[in-house]
């Protein structure tokens, strides 16, 4: 019996492998080399243009002490302004979209006519593709031609046209409201999958014992859905943690709204320098590493770990 | 405590009518069953009560009170729901005080009350545990008791005992006939089981397609059965039916041709049956007799089940119908043979074509 037990299991153990190995070729091809790469890249001084050649040379491009002076990636007060910018960046619109999200997957789980159509309308600013909704909001906020300044004059709450991407703590705010409207319905989905799966004879119960909505959703609704709310919140955080293609179209390389990403793009590609930029990539990839890290271990969720049932 | 009194309940659901022109007075203190076959309505008769569903026409009372327009909360009811509805991340303790915590009551007062409670049904060892980690048993007796720490008025049950294993089943029908001896709250029950229906019931309410059948104490069902439909809800093994024409009508009694040719002089009370009209023959299982008084039928014995203490056996009558009786053990039929059943007259039930009951004499 035991060995037959044994056999089995061995069995299985294979199988899965089996069922793996595609998955994990595809990964280590597509996402472990280029990886490997650009960490190997960062302690060279390669250059875009030739990137046969090159030498390795260390930490030097992290951080050098040369004639008195610290240079490199941990010394450049550009990337350390970038790095607290992107963070700014995903506290502020993660928050705004598990709020907004929240809102919108309970408004969505209520029952009304044409819900349906609703539920489908609301994905639509998820569905375009980011390049093309980045520019379509550019030209809305465009200061001479832009709908929203002319919205703004023609109700009075603006007296002169705002050039709404000149001033970088606006340009900011207005990426922030670019992601939140793209992004509230990716958050509102899982949401509202979470919220349809729980079970209705709690909040008769509820109902039947007098016990305030609000009350029932906080003390109900929230614990049940929080392991959804996380997961939605952990994927959001790391999607605007790399944000690079809303920023890029809305701002281009302007220094004053630079995230993470786009300072390695500009000193990989602009500025030619492979080494320093993938430096800055190796960087991004553990600063985003270390925040998850943090977040699964605060949140305590325990991921494949049991279930609230 | 309070009495519920529905007039003229109507509830429609888009055009579909669940439940036609129900009126019901429930006594004060009285535990009254919703019995019927799925679909039949009991539940949705239920939570109109609850309040869970707004009635289309007529008015629910409760305590003399118009309750009709009230939302659940202020109608003094407690509900325990068949799926136990507890709340799957609070602890048995936390269930139980959830429902109190709006009363502003003071936490020690809501503590000493949960653990009142919690005493009565012995889940003081649970108090600590989730949902997730108790016994169905355990589960529902927790959803008991978050009714009854509530100290409503009037206690709902939707079908508790559905979701548990047999003996389990029993065990908790004999603790929710304890809890109503003791606490004497009025109390309603929505079953599909006749059983418990028969077992836990002051009073039984038999509903068919939206309307009550029938209402009465158990007995009062069991033995006079107003229709067909009651006839054949109520008991544990079904009544036999068989199709019978009236020979002939005399005083209290009615004369009935039974297939095969033997005739039968059933007692009946009032007026009797006219003479050629075609009847059904109702009899128990448990009364008909492998020997003795009154006309037999006479057929082979199909299968012969063995219940330990008794036995099921089916015999096919001369027309094709199928009779169930209730036999002792060791009654020496075997499948395959001929056999007889005898029917008792008194033990007879007479039904006329529109599925009305004659009355019976006792």
């Amino acid at each position: 019996m035991r060995d037959d037990d044994l056999g089995l299991a061995r069995l299985r153990v294979r199988a899965a492998w089996l069922f793996l190995a595609p998955t994990l070729a595809v990964l280590a091809v597509v996402a472990g080399w280029p990886l490997l790469r650009t960490i190997w890249f960062s302690f060279t001084d390669a250059e875009l243009i030739d990137l046969e050649n090159y030498r390795f040379i260390g930490f030097a491009n992290y951080l050098e002490y040369y004639e008195g002076e610290w240079l490199g990636l941990l010394a450049d007060p550009a990337w350390w302004r970038a790095v607290w910018r992107t963070v700014w960046f995903a506290l502020v619109s993660v928050s705004i979209e598990a709020v907004l999200g929240m809102v919108v997957a309970l408004a969505l789980n209520a029952r009304f006519p044409l819900r349906g159509l609703v539920r489908a309308a609301i994905l639509i600013p998820w569905a375009i593709p980011t390049i093309v909704s980045a520019r379509m909001w550019a030209w809305m906020l465009n200061d001479q031609f832009g709908v929203i300044n002319h919205a703004l004059l023609g109700l009075g709450i603006l007296s002169e046209p705002v050039a709404w991407m000149a001033d970088p703590d606006l340009a900011m705010w207005a990426v922030v409201i670019v992601d939140v409207w793209k992004t509230t319905p990716f958050v509102a989905l899982l949401i509202l999958a979470a919220l349809q799966m729980l079970p209705a004879d709690c909040y008769e119960a509820a109902r039947v014992d007098g016990i305030h909505p609000v009350r029932v959703f906080f003390r109900v609704t929230l614990p049940l859905i929080r392991p959804a709310l996380i997961v939605a919140l952990i994927f959001r955080a790391l999607d605007s943690l790399r944000v690079f293609d809303l920023i890029y179209v809305l701002t281009a390389n302007a220094a004053g709204t630079q995230s993470m990403s786009v300072y390695a793009r500009q000193q990989l590609v602009d500025f030619q320098d492979v080494g320093y930029g993938s430096a800055a990539s190796t960087l991004l990839f553990l600063v985003i590493a270390l925040l998850t890290l943090s977040v699964v271990l605060l949140g305590r969720l325990r991921l494949g770990g049991e279930s609230t049932r | 405590m309070a009495s519920v009194e529905l007039r003229n309940v109507q509830k429609r659901f888009d055009r579909t009518t669940v439940i036609r022109d129900v009126d019901l007075r429930i006594g004060d203190g009285e535990f009254c069953v919703f019995v019927g076959p799925s679909g039949c309505g009991k539940s949705t008769l239920l939570r109109l009560v609850a309040g869970l569903e707004s009635v289309s026409a007529g008015s629910i009372h409760i305590g003399g009170e118009d309750v009709t327009a009230k939302p659940p909360r202020e109608r003094g009811i407690a509900m325990v729901f068949q799926s136990y509805a507890l709340y799957p991340h609070m602890t048995v303790h936390q269930n139980i005080a959830f429902g109190l915590e709006m009363g502003r009551a003071r936490r020690a007062e809501i503590d000493a009350k949960v653990r009142a409670v919690a005493e009565t049904l012995e889940l003081t060892p649970l108090l600590d545990r989730l949902p997730k980690q108790l016994s169905g048993g355990q589960r529902q007796r927790v959803a008991i008791g978050r009714a009854i720490v509530r100290e409503p008025q009037v206690f709902l049950f939707d079908e508790p005992l559905s979701n548990l294993d047999a003996s389990l089943r029993v065990q908790m029908r004999i603790e929710i006939a304890r809890l109503h001896q003791s606490m004497r709250t009025t109390m309603i029950y929505v079953t599909h089981d006749q059983v418990e229906a028969m077992t836990l019931a002051d009073r039984i309410v038999v509903l068919n397609a939206g309307r009550i059948e029938q209402t009465g104490a158990p007995v009062e069902l069991y033995r006079h059965p107003r229709n067909l439909f009651v006839a054949g809800f109520i008991g544990s093994t079904r009544m036999n039916f068989l199709p019978v024409r009236a020979e002939g009508s005399a005083a209290g009694v009615v004369t009935v041709g039974l297939p095969g040719g033997a005739r039968l002089d059933v007692p009946v009370a009032g007026a009797g049956a006219r003479p050629g009209e075609a009847l059904t023959l109702g009899i128990r299982p448990e009364h008909v007799r492998l020997e003795g008084e009154g006309a037999a039928l006479a057929g082979p014995v199909e299968v012969v089940e063995e219940l330990g203490d008794e036995q099921l056996a089916y015999l096919r009558a001369p027309d094709g119908t199928l009779l169930t009786a209730r036999i002792p053990e060791g009654a020496r039929l075997r499948e395959g043979q001929p056999g007889r059943f005898h029917l008792p007259p008194a033990a007879c039930h007479l039904f006329r074509e529109d599925g009305t009951a004659l009355p019976r004499r006792d």
